[in-house]
């Protein structure tokens, strides 16, 4: 030990040697992700923000001139602006509480069953791995206004079908129904795994004390499953902020713009109208948007782990 | 081709590709030019390929453009030719060049070949106009005593005829013969050829400064919400696919639109005619649309701009083809054609004074915001939901707005 | 943010293997309640509600197009044809699609894993100055929306004159920050002793990675490359900004954008929806297991 250590001591400068080429070597390693990286995400990220204080077109070639804060002001003053900010809090709130607490149930029934487990697993993932542009074609054939599955259930259950797509009042929340189909399958895996986490000794000890499964899952498992939630909200949060795909192939945004998103705002004003410098400056924001949340979750789950001791 | 995109290098040099965004019965008919030019050209390499109709083709086009794979033809409604023009994306035809292939002014239609200019150069060859027709049933027309000696639907001129003939329909069938169209399109169409038949104005020239002329708004949407209100003579709201499924199934008298639902009617069978929107006002003008052939910029190279010449011309040549799905052409030898005149029922008239495209601005034409901002708050209106000042307003506030952004660069 | 995501899904992917032992042991251990009973009949219930819109884009497709717009609707199909199927292989570009998809994943995925891992194995084993400094850089990429990014990256591809490119699809998407969590948190926990012995044989870095840490990685390897594959097989609004000409379009982008000439021809639609589905719901269901149990690895989109 105390020779191992003297070695040590007297081969300080060589140690530092070794220090430096590992370094250099770690850089090596790190140089294919990290130029890549710098490329398409540092330089674009820096890039939109100095385009955000320009006028810049998507045809003009080159950048406009310097307006200042005036991009970020019209964002802000922008009625349509926040009408998309709008309606994107109301896919959020349509989409994330529905799919947090469905895919919850539905975990913790399908962990009680006894054997075919895989079938729900199939059948509430297979939407997931599927192109968003052929849930879209699904969709709008389940809504479509005379043919559509939905709308003749729905007429004849109620004797009238509502005008799913096209009624302002309706697009989104028929748009919020697809969307939770296609996106249900990933929040159910993620609970199903925090589900397995929970130790069988538990049910054990809870089934000798005479708990019924319907205490079990109260006093065991939903406690237990604190933290897959705030993961699994979060993920949805953070998605529903940035919703785009769906919209866009399954309304473009309307009936009068009572479905178009934050990304949506920034996709019109950028390709449609080709007002880069404006759209980047709406970008911005939505990244702060994205930002503040994601401080708020790290913030919470950090008091979480510790309240957990873990 | 996917070596290409590999490697970042170009399309096969000879092939024409064009790109449309023809749907529905539109798509076919688009579909069997192609191919007649194709089979009578076999030669000539030619890629067709139909986009997402509205914004999105546009968009698309724009970003082919940056990306330096336009196609050589592009289809594009004069309407939507403002931003294209002013960004660059387009080439102007040169007459002297077109003329080597044909295709000279005399034979146009003299108001589609006029929109397709802006800023003096010709930016669009036109194929085609579609102005807003009323589509009545001709057993039902017959019955209700509107139809004249030669068969056709007698022109209701004013707002009392317009609403006898309506009222007429309604006494033979019992319930209202048809209604405005929900979508803000099928609003937009009527009212701006009512407004501008009764002299109202909707932005200046430039496109910068709304106008909306108010009293002529008021009177005139006033006078369609009575007539699915007080009046009783149009249903309150009806969606285009339900429309069009009533006026099949002999449920409706007549139906709004332009002339692009002819096949429909024809394949259901339906015995029908159609007769342009009726001078109700002062003026009889009514709301018209053209689709052309635009070349984007990109390919100096004579070769492929007279591949791309031949291929307009061919599809003009072909246009009869075209006017089976409704629309008139604005091919002056095809429309002139004996044959042509038997494809009936068509366009029995046009309005006198004149059609109306939509003003030169960036946010006007097919698919484009006017559209939404006139058409919405119209809809809610005629709907009830809204009263015509509240309407006004939020059109004029919707308006104000799109003319005071600036146009895109 | 993310190292909690990490840690979490480290257990979880540990706990999932366990549990799915263990539970095979309760199913055994413990009686079928009623409540159980109550949990299958609800799920299974659940699951077939679910596959309706899929099932019903299915026997569309397989209907003639005369009979997709009878009503009433119904299940029966009186003339079971693949007219429909036939039509969109004809008329579309649809197996081209599925070849540059193809392409595109596997690059993304392929470079996905080296880079990342590479990346990974550097900020986990090499004992290097400024490692959480560049590791908090990486952490912050997380939190960008990609969505946010579009407008700039699309100028600079059309600098960079890769518009119309794979390579404008492909690039962006390689370096997945994610990718770099979960290769480093894996190789976190290999035990030091393998690394320590190689270098005392003279072993360099990078040899270390290919020979040592990636064979051991098989598990992390499958969790990345299936997640990077997948998600860019289903992206949209990036490819649909960048691949202009129809024959190069990804599926996705393809089915989006070009309408086949079959105007309204539900049955046409269907076939092409179900064609889009296809090769990815072969994958899944051939990879069900490794596919989860990636998610769970990941656990984040």
């Amino acid at each position: 030990m105390t020779i191992l250590r003297s070695a040590a001591v007297q081969r300080r400068p060589a140690a530092r040697r070794t220090a430096r080429a590992n370094t250099v070597r770690g850089l090596l390693l790190l140089a294919p992700f990290l130029v890549l990286y710098l490329t398409f995400v540092g330089v674009p990220a820096a890039y939109g923000v100095w385009l955000s204080f320009t006028d810049s077109g998507l045809m003009g070639g080159g950048l406009g001139d310097w307006v200042g804060w005036g991009n970020y002001a019209e964002v802000l003053s922008n009625p349509q602006f926040w009408g998309s900010v709008r309606n994107t809090l109301w896919f959020l709130l349509l989409t994330t509480p529905p799919a947090v607490i469905l895919a919850l149930i539905l975990a913790v029934l399908t962990n009680r069953m006894r054997r075919g487990r895989w079938f729900p697993r199939v059948a509430f993932f297979a939407p997931y791995v599927m192109p968003v542009s052929v849930l879209a074609l699904v969709w709008t054939w389940v809504y479509s206004p005379a043919l559509g599955l939905l709308t003749n259930i729905s007429e004849a259950l109620f004797g009238s079908s509502p005008a799913w797509l096209s009624d302002p009042q309706w697009a989104m929340p028929s748009i919020a129904i697809a969307s939770i189909w296609g996106s249900l399958g990933f929040t159910f895996v993620l609970y199903t795994a925090g589900l397995q986490e929970i130790p069988t000794e538990l049910y054990d000890a809870a089934t000798v004390d005479g708990a019924s499964g319907w205490q079990q899952t109260w006093f065991v498992t939903l406690p237990l499953l604190r933290r897959t939630t705030l993961l699994v909200t979060m993920l949805e949060l953070i998605g529903a902020l940035k919703v785009f795909d769906q919209i866009y192939l399954l309304t473009g945004g309307g009936p009068n713009f009572a479905t178009r998103s934050v990304v949506g705002f920034i996709f019109d004003y950028g390709f449609t109208s080709y007002r880069v410098g404006f759209a980047s400056a709406a970008s911005l924001i939505l990244f702060v948007f994205v930002l503040v949340l994601s401080a708020a979750w790290f913030a919470t789950s950090r008091r979480l782990s510790k309240e957990d001791g873990s | 081709m996917q070596r290409a995109a590999v490697t970042g290098t170009g399309l096969p040099s000879d092939l024409v590709t064009f790109w449309n965004f023809f749907g529905g019965g539109d798509g076919a008919r688009m579909t069997e030019m192609v191919a007649d030019y194709q089979a009578t050209y076999p030669d000539i390499p030619l890629r067709s390929t139909t986009l997402t109709w509205g914004n999105p083709f546009y968009t698309k086009l724009a970003l082919g453009t940056l990306s330096r794979q336009p196609p050589l033809v592009a289809s594009c409604h004069v309407d939507r030719l403002v931003t294209p023009v002013d960004t660059g994306l387009l080439r102007p035809f040169d007459l002297d060049e077109l003329a080597e292939w044909g295709i000279t002014e005399d034979k146009f239609f003299p108001r589609a070949w006029e929109a397709s200019h802006r800023h003096g150069e010709l930016w669009a060859i036109p194929l085609d106009f579609h102005p807003l027709a009323v589509y009545y049933n001709k057993p039902i027309a017959e019955q209700a005593g509107l139809l004249t000696a030669e068969g056709t639907l007698a022109e209701p001129v004013g707002t009392q005829a317009f609403e006898d003939m309506l009222a007429a329909a309604k006494d033979v069938m019992g319930t209202p013969s048809t209604g405005f169209l929900n979508d803000a399109a099928g609003h937009y169409r009527v009212f701006y050829s009512l407004h501008s038949q009764a002299g109202g104005e909707m932005v200046s020239e430039d496109g910068r400064t709304a106008i909306l002329t108010k009293e002529v708004f008021l009177e005139v949407v006033s006078w369609m919400r009575s007539l699915t209100h007080e009046k009783e003579l149009l249903v309150r709201t009806i969606d285009p696919g339900g429309a069009i499924a009533n006026f099949v199934n002999n449920r409706f008298a007549f139906f709004f639109s332009g002339g692009w639902e002819r096949p429909t009617f024809v394949d259901a069978g339906v015995d029908f005619g159609i007769h342009s929107w009726p001078k109700v006002y002062d003026k009889h003008v009514a709301w018209d649309g053209t689709h052309s052939f635009v070349i984007p910029t990109y390919d100096e190279d004579p070769a492929r701009i007279a591949s791309a010449l031949h291929f307009i011309s061919g599809m003009l040549e072909r246009s009869a083809t075209w006017v089976e799905g409704g629309h008139m052409t604005t091919w002056l030898p095809v429309q002139d054609d004996p044959r042509t005149q038997e494809i009936q029922p068509h366009y029995e008239n046009l309005p006198v004074d004149g059609t109306l495209y939509d003003p030169q601005a960036w946010y006007a034409g097919s698919g484009g915001n006017l559209q939404t901002v006139i058409g919405q708050p119209l809809a809610a209106c005629t709907q009830g939901h809204i009263s015509v000042e509240d309407a006004y307003d939020q059109a004029l506030a919707g308006l104000r707005e799109l003319a005071a952004t600036e146009p895109p660069k | 943010m993310t190292a909690e995501v990490k840690d979490r899904s480290a257990e979880a992917a540990k706990a999932s293997v366990d549990a799915e032992r263990a539970g095979k042991h309760r199913g055994r251990a413990r009686p079928a309640s009623g409540f159980d009973r109550m949990a299958t009949a609800v799920v299974i219930a659940f699951g077939l509600l679910w596959l309706v819109p899929l099932l019903w884009a299915l026997n569309t497709s397989f209907k003639p197009e005369e009979e997709t717009t009878r009503l009433p609707l119904t299940w029966a199909i009186e003339n079971p044809t693949l007219d429909a199927y036939l039509g969109v292989i004809n008329s579309t570009d649809i197996v081209l699609w599925y070849g540059n998809s193809l392409f595109v994943s596997v690059m993304v995925s392929t470079l996905s894993v080296l880079v990342a891992s590479m990346a990974a194995f550097a900020l986990s084993r090499v004992p290097m100055a400024g490692k959480r400094f560049i590791f908090g850089a990486i952490l912050l990429g997380i939190m960008i929306p990609s969505q946010a990014l579009i407008v700039p990256l699309f100028q600079e591809m059309q600098v960079l004159g890769l518009l119309g490119t794979y390579w404008a699809v492909i690039l962006p998407q390689v370096p997945a920050a994610v990718g770099v969590f979960v290769f480093k948190q894996f190789f976190d926990g290999l035990p030091a002793a393998l690394f320590e012995s190689a270098q005392a044989d003279g072993a360099g870095w990078l040899r270390m990675w290919a020979t040592i840490a990636m064979p051991l990685s098989r598990p992390a390897i499958s969790a990345v490359a299936i997640f990077t594959f997948v998600w860019s097989w289903n992206a949209l609004l990036w490819p649909l900004l960048t691949l202009n000409d129809s024959q190069l379009m990804t599926v996705t982008v393809g089915l989006a954008t070009v309408q086949g000439e079959f105007g309204v021809a539900y049955a046409q639609i269907m076939a092409s929806a179900i064609l889009g589905a296809l090769p990815l719901l072969a994958v899944f269901l051939a990879f069900q297991r490794q596919i989860v149990q990636g998610i769970a690895n990941t656990g984040i989109k």
